[in-house]
């Protein structure tokens, strides 16, 4: 059947459906700590592992778009099963697909769509997180041989993975960066124990320790680190998409709960207090998938600042609507059995994993103070969003007048101002989800204009707090040194003495 | 000026070579590009813009550009 890539991509979400509705059972998953060989096997059957994959080696050759509405509706069903088929066909398959030679493609990819390899990618390491740069895993080449040595930490599908990407650094030499591809099992590779976390665990993530253990370089020389970061916009994005998958669990499981449960004689879902948390909620959602589908659609190139402004509002949105579920459900949404904290505690990494959302920001806001540009990323043309639309404008105008004040008064020391920097990102990824949610007008005029509203007003209070020059950052400064120098010797703040002493009874 | 840069990257200095591309070998990222130009700003006692971030690319890049704007 050659049906149109969007309805191909419905059939297989429904597909996705039927199979992980009958499959999956997450919280079961999540207390043994394990996803089990059947449910893998099944994700296998759907050709799932094989989505970005091209098609010449047995994948199903879809672009970013489809992917990502592929593992949103994966993490409806299971958010560890989602992160590990993300990871797989994200950061992990990206630089076999995009930098491998004929040869490695050959070898490896098919294995990869198929599922009977999984793959991982490796860069974080004890010493380096947020900062790749600073990695001390090395590589030493011998002809065409690359023997790695090293050690990195939180490594997803660890104990999984058939084939790890690694980022190595060159020993000697200019010391330049390279991606590696690193056969498992190997005499040479150490798997550690699996990690005990707050949420995804039935995701494996292990630490790989690499003693002389064989690899090939991906890619040109010297050009590891530049890979490396393309390849984690698409993961970022991928990741985005997760969110967005368990932020739809969170609405749906809240809808069935606020219509049902009655207090004070009626649903709880009548009340306003509860209408206004359902609709932020539908509203914060629809902004994300509009923005998914938006920074998807992009040339892989070109995903850089996009994958950050869709990692930094998806993650944030998830965690905020997986945070309101748990609020509705009452005393209920703390119970393990009633799914909302599983969810809640699934998501809470993705603000950190990838590249931590404060880091992120950091840099994001770099990168609006050097370029300047509002996020116009809507077209106008549908009457229904010309007063939003309208509304963007004055947003952005005001972002650009911003940012123009910060770079004459701080100049290129603007950039240790990272109070500025994320100010400046914040608001730009504001303007972002609302011109994404302005774009999707005509799918839904009441939640693009609750979603753009909502986010034009984050992005102006961040631009106000800019504007007024906050004075708590001298405050922050104070206050953390002091409680650094002091260290431990906290002490419970004493309240002021009463001047006369109170008789007892 | 290795010293500078080997103190914001965090690595010995002896490792800090003229040749070196400040991306692809020593890992410097755009917003580390502009602040290795913060710090130079800071220690010349001149205005830099961001657009100066454009023409370093290498080691000896920098060395050059200091000097340039120390004989200006």
């Amino acid at each position: 059947m050659d049906l149109e890539p969007a309805v191909e991509t419905e059939h297989l979400v429904a597909e996705v459906d039927r199979v992980l509705g009958v499959e999956v059972d997450a919280l079961e998953n999540d207390r043994r700590g394990t996803l089990p060989r059947r449910l893998l096997d099944a994700t296998r059957a759907l050709g799932l592992f094989g989505v970005s994959i091209p098609s010449e080696h047995g994948g199903l050759g879809l672009d970013l778009v489809p992917t990502c509405r592929l593992v949103a509706a994966i993490a409806r069903h299971d958010r560890s099963l989602a992160t590990c088929v993300g990871l797989h066909a994200g950061l992990g398959a990206t630089p076999l697909v995009n930098l491998g030679t004929e040869a490695q493609r050959a070898t490896w990819l098919p294995k990869l769509a198929s599922g009977e390899t999984i793959a991982s990618f490796a860069a974080t390491e004890v010493g380096a997180g947020s900062d790749l740069s600073s990695i001390a895993t090395s590589f030493e080449a011998h002809d065409d041989r690359f023997l790695v040595r090293g050690e990195k930490q939180y490594v997803t599908n660890g104990a999984l993975a058939g084939l790890v990407t690694v980022l190595a650094r060159e020993r000697g030499s200019r010391g330049g960066y390279a991606l590696l591809a690193v056969p498992l099992p190997q005499a040479e590779v150490q798997i550690g124990a699996e990690e005990k976390k707050l949420g995804l665990r039935a995701s494996s993530t292990t630490s790989l320790g690499f003693e002389g253990a064989r690899g090939e370089r991906l890619g040109a020389p010297g050009g590891g680190l530049h890979h490396a970061y393309e390849a984690l916009a698409v993961g970022r994005t991928v990741l985005s998409a997760g969110c967005v998958g368990t932020a739809r669990r969170a609405l749906d499981a809240t809808l069935a709960h606020v219509t049902h449960r009655r207090q004070f004689r009626r649903a709880i879902g009548e009340f306003g207090a509860s209408r206004a948390h359902v609709s932020a909620m539908a509203a914060r959602l629809f902004a994300m998938e509009a923005l998914v589908d938006h920074v998807a659609g992009r040339d892989h190139g070109a995903l850089g600042s996009p994958s950050v402004v869709a990692k930094v509002f998806c993650s944030e949105g998830a965690n905020e609507i997986t945070d309101r579920a748990l609020q509705l459900h009452g005393a209920m949404g703390v119970l393990e059995d009633m799914g909302i904290a599983l969810l809640a505690r699934d998501c809470r990494v993705t603000r950190i994993f990838e590249g931590a959302n404060d880091v992120l920001l950091v840099h994001l806001g770099s990168e609006v103070l050097a370029r300047g540009e509002a996020p116009r990323w809507h077209t106008t043309g549908h009457r229904s969003d010309d007063a939003l639309a309208e509304r963007w404008e004055v947003a952005a105008g005001v972002l650009v007048t911003v940012r123009q004040r910060v770079k004459e008064s701080l100049g290129v020391r603007a950039v240790e101002r990272q109070d500025c920097l994320q100010a400046l990102a914040r608001a730009y990824v504001g303007l972002a989800a609302a011109s994404c949610a302005i774009a999707r007008a005509h799918v839904d005029a009441d939640l693009a204009e609750h979603a753009a509203k909502t986010a034009i007003d984050e992005a102006l209070s961040q631009l106000a707090k800019l504007q007024r020059g906050d004075a708590r950052v001298e405050l922050e400064r104070a206050i953390t040194d002091d409680l650094y120098a002091r260290g431990r010797h906290w002490v419970w703040p004493s309240a002021p003495r009463s001047p006369r002493k109170i008789p007892l009874a | 000026m290795r010293e500078t840069i080997a103190e914001l990257l965090e690595i010995d200095v002896a490792s800090v070579r003229g040749e070196q591309l400040l991306r692809e070998d020593l890992g410097m990222d755009s917003l580390t590009s502009l602040e290795l130009l913060s710090t130079l700003s800071r220690e010349m006692k001149v205005d830099l813009e961001m657009e100066d971030a454009m023409e370093i690319v290498t080691v000896d890049d920098t060395v050059r550009f200091v000097e340039r704007h120390l004989a200006c």
